[in-house]
């Protein structure tokens, strides 16, 4: 080819081709093969050095800035996430296990981690056995084989994933996500513009909670639960469409492969540890120390099952008694203790997300339930969160329905919030109970057990993990507690008094002395380690 | 054989990824206008994707099956636009397509020739091409600042892409040949 047809192709390309060459150009061009190949190698020239001399910016820095380039192409941009993401694969084939599945950290920094890690179950990452509390979640790649994990960013994103999947985390505002169920929670203004890359998508949470569920095959579910995301496809440029909780299955965009699929109900705050509370009741109903275990869900035994173990408070009642009412004994084996029968209360949410408790609020409300026999060695826990007002002087927790025999327990509340114990027959007990602190507003962990210890009959009272008080009874030698009523007191004359409000979790009954020990792992094994109060969610003020 | 069953959807991220150079190169050829090109690269990968469980080839034709996309949608979209003197016409632009499909391969030797190309040049010249290139960068301003002509820069920067082009045709270099330039300007 000569090198006036290259200069035709070169003023064509530049945008200088002058009009009077115009014709001779496209002539050239139509006639000459040798000219189009010349032609379409300049093209691809001119083409690729535009392209370098943008350049593919960091995906980071680029999603950081928010500011595209002037004329920065859509597919350079669509190219460099594909482009992460390939590099990515290859990466984890090449590098070593430890650094394929857990990145180092890149950007080393001395204080906070991008994310701090909040909760996690069963987590385990792909070929390396780390605990997740040893690892710094920094910018870098987290291969997950299986499990749950929970992150807080800049204490306003949180964000859960389950595995097996892998994640990337970019920026503090940004995480790039290969495969696996996400759902993220802004929790207040900082948070928002929290981004979650999938390979062909872009969501962008303007103060919302949402779930995303992004497989390998590249087509992404998602599920708005409060205010709005923005989604924007990878491969168009400035195309987006905003998704709310009313968004259906029809409103799915059709410029990128992302359902709406609202039944998409990922991990939320606390199940983790709700999952690793349900594990620790599962072994307490089969452990055979334990009589009593009630987690106050509804009933899944046939009335007839239940009518059984009636306490018999309401035996006389039972024909009319409907199946709700009902708090089974769920250990497996043992029948010393009823089922619970409540009155005057309802079910409402428990210490986790999916967990009961039920609500003791009303006027008279308590729980029944009997025991078969009295017990040298005895214990007792439960959880339970005050509500409204504590009116009496002493607001009943525990006793039994008739007061007059050695062995009886009564645990009462102060107006104050303080915790006393009585024993029937031991008025000297009352003169020793100092006062360790008060129940507060959230669940408070009550623990109680009675027994001998070096000799001497011991009953004790634990608040939250830690002995609260304890007291030495002089005649008492076994506890009585065979009809039990929770929340309030049954005087002579058939009256409820001394009504204590309060939300109750988890009950759990033992023939033997816990030692403090196991008390204290007992509660902090029940612990969540994410509190689920710090959640104040953004939702309420999206996308001003 | 045909191995549609084994290519999912990963495999056309891995796959975009290795052709898109190519098949943006390709379309360069076909569409000069810059918002025109994005637009018709965009409705090009969005029909890839949706069409990409109908694709009955190997990895290796994947680069052609995207630029047969590409240019259906250029001319289409020529289709759309109004009819300007000075574009190529539809007989042409049909005929350079035609052999651009049929020649993928060369496209594909070129653009991973480049960047190899592009090392080997001078620094002095790398940083005046990418200069050129660069985003809002008038040819104007640069010849003022390196106090030259537009003219004389045009003239310079042709060389530097004609030395360009002249070893994107050479074969990939064999380490007895790689201790000196493959070209010099």
């Amino acid at each position: 080819m000569n090198d006036s047809d290259r200069n035709l192709i070169e003023l064509y390309l530049e945008g200088n081709l002058p009009a009077d060459k115009w014709e001779e150009f496209s002539h050239r061009l139509e006639q000459s093969a040798d000219m189009r190949r010349e032609f379409r190698k300049l093209s691809v020239l001119d083409e690729n050095l535009r392209a370098q001399s943008i350049g593919f910016p960091n995906l980071a820095e680029r999603e950081q800035n928010n500011t595209p380039h002037a004329i920065l192409p859509w597919m350079i941009s669509a190219a460099c996430m594909v482009a992460c993401f390939f590099i990515w694969e290859i990466n984890e084939k090449n590098q070593p296990l430890e650094k394929a599945t857990i990145a180092n950290t890149i950007t080393a920094t001395p204080s906070e981690p991008i994310a701090k890690l909040i909760d996690f179950y069963d987590l385990q990452f792909k070929n390396t056995n780390k605990s997740p509390r040893d690892v710094r979640f920094d910018q870098g790649k987290y291969e997950i084989e299986r499990g749950q994990l929970h992150l807080r960013f800049d204490d306003s994103v949180e964000l859960l994933f389950s595995g097996p999947g892998s994640f990337e985390i970019l920026n503090p505002k940004l995480v790039s996500v290969t495969q696996g169920n996400v759902r993220t929670i802004v929790l207040n203004d900082k948070g928002k513009e929290f981004t979650i890359l999938s390979p062909t998508s872009r969501y962008i949470d303007w103060g919302t909670e949402f779930s995303l569920n992004i497989s390998p095959n590249g087509e992404d579910l998602v599920n708005v639960h409060e205010g709005a995301i923005e989604v924007q496809s990878l491969f168009a440029q400035n195309i987006s469409k905003m998704l709310t909780r009313f968004s259906k299955l029809t409103d799915s965009p059709k410029f990128t492969p992302v359902v709406i699929d609202k039944e998409l109900e990922n991990t939320i705050p606390g199940q983790m540890g709700g999952i690793r509370n349900q594990k620790l009741l599962d072994e307490l109903a089969a452990d055979p120390d334990v009589i009593g275990l009630y987690d106050f869900k509804y009933p899944l035994l046939s009335k007839d099952t239940l009518e059984r173990r009636i306490p018999n408070a309401w035996e006389s009642s039972k024909a009319n008694m409907h199946p709700h009412r009902w708090v089974p004994n769920l250990h497996l084996s043992n029948t010393d203790a009823s089922h619970g029968i409540f009155h005057g209360a309802n079910r409402t949410n428990g210490r986790w997300p999916q967990a009961e408790g039920i609500n003791l609020y009303y006027k008279n409300a308590h729980l029944s339930l009997d025991l078969n026999q009295n017990y040298e060695n005895f214990s007792f826990a439960f959880w339970l969160k005050p509500i409204g007002k504590l009116n009496n002087p002493l607001n009943s927790l525990i006793r039994p329905y008739r007061w007059g025999n050695f062995g009886n327990l009564s645990i009462e509340v102060t107006r104050s919030g303080k915790l006393k114990q009585f024993l029937w027959g031991e008025p000297h007990i009352q003169e020793f109970q100092p006062s360790k602190g008060q129940l507060s507003k959230d669940w408070n962990h009550i623990a109680y057990t009675f027994g001998k210890v070096d000799e001497k009959t011991v009953s004790s009272l634990y608040l939250n993990g830690k002995l609260y008080n304890q007291v030495l009874p002089n005649r008492t030698d076994s506890i009585d507690l065979k009809n039990t009523i929770i929340g309030c007191l049954h005087t002579k004359h058939g009256q409820y008094e001394n009504q204590f409000n309060a939300v109750l979790d988890e009950l759990v009954l033992w023939k033997k002395t816990l030692t403090k020990n196991e008390i204290n792992n007992f509660y902090s094994s029940g612990l969540p380690t994410y509190d689920l109060n710090d959640l104040t969610l953004a939702s309420n003020s999206i996308a001003d | 054989m045909s191995k549609k069953n084994k290519l999912n959807r990963c495999d056309f991220l891995r796959l975009l990824a290795k052709s898109e150079p190519v098949v943006r190169s390709y379309l360069r050829s076909l569409v000069q206008d810059y918002h025109d090109h994005s637009e018709i690269m965009q409705n090009a990968f969005i029909i890839a994707w949706e069409k990409f469980s109908q694709f009955e080839g190997d990895e290796n034709d994947f680069c052609k099956w995207m630029c047969v996309i590409a240019r259906y949608q250029a001319l289409k979209h020529r289709q759309t636009q109004a009819r300007d003197k000075w574009v190529l016409s539809d007989k042409l632009v049909e005929k350079i397509a035609t052999e651009g499909v049929n020649d993928v391969a060369s496209t594909e030797r070129w653009v991973e020739k480049l960047e190899d190309c592009l090392h080997e040049l001078p620094k002095p010249n790398r940083d005046l091409i990418k200069r050129a290139y660069s985003p809002n960068q008038s040819i104007k301003e640069l010849a003022k600042e390196k106090e030259t002509t537009p003219d004389a820069l045009y003239q310079k920067l042709r060389r530097i892409r004609k030395a360009l082009a002249k070893c994107m045709e050479l074969f990939p270099r064999s380490p007895e040949t790689d201790s000196k330039p493959a070209y010099s300007i």
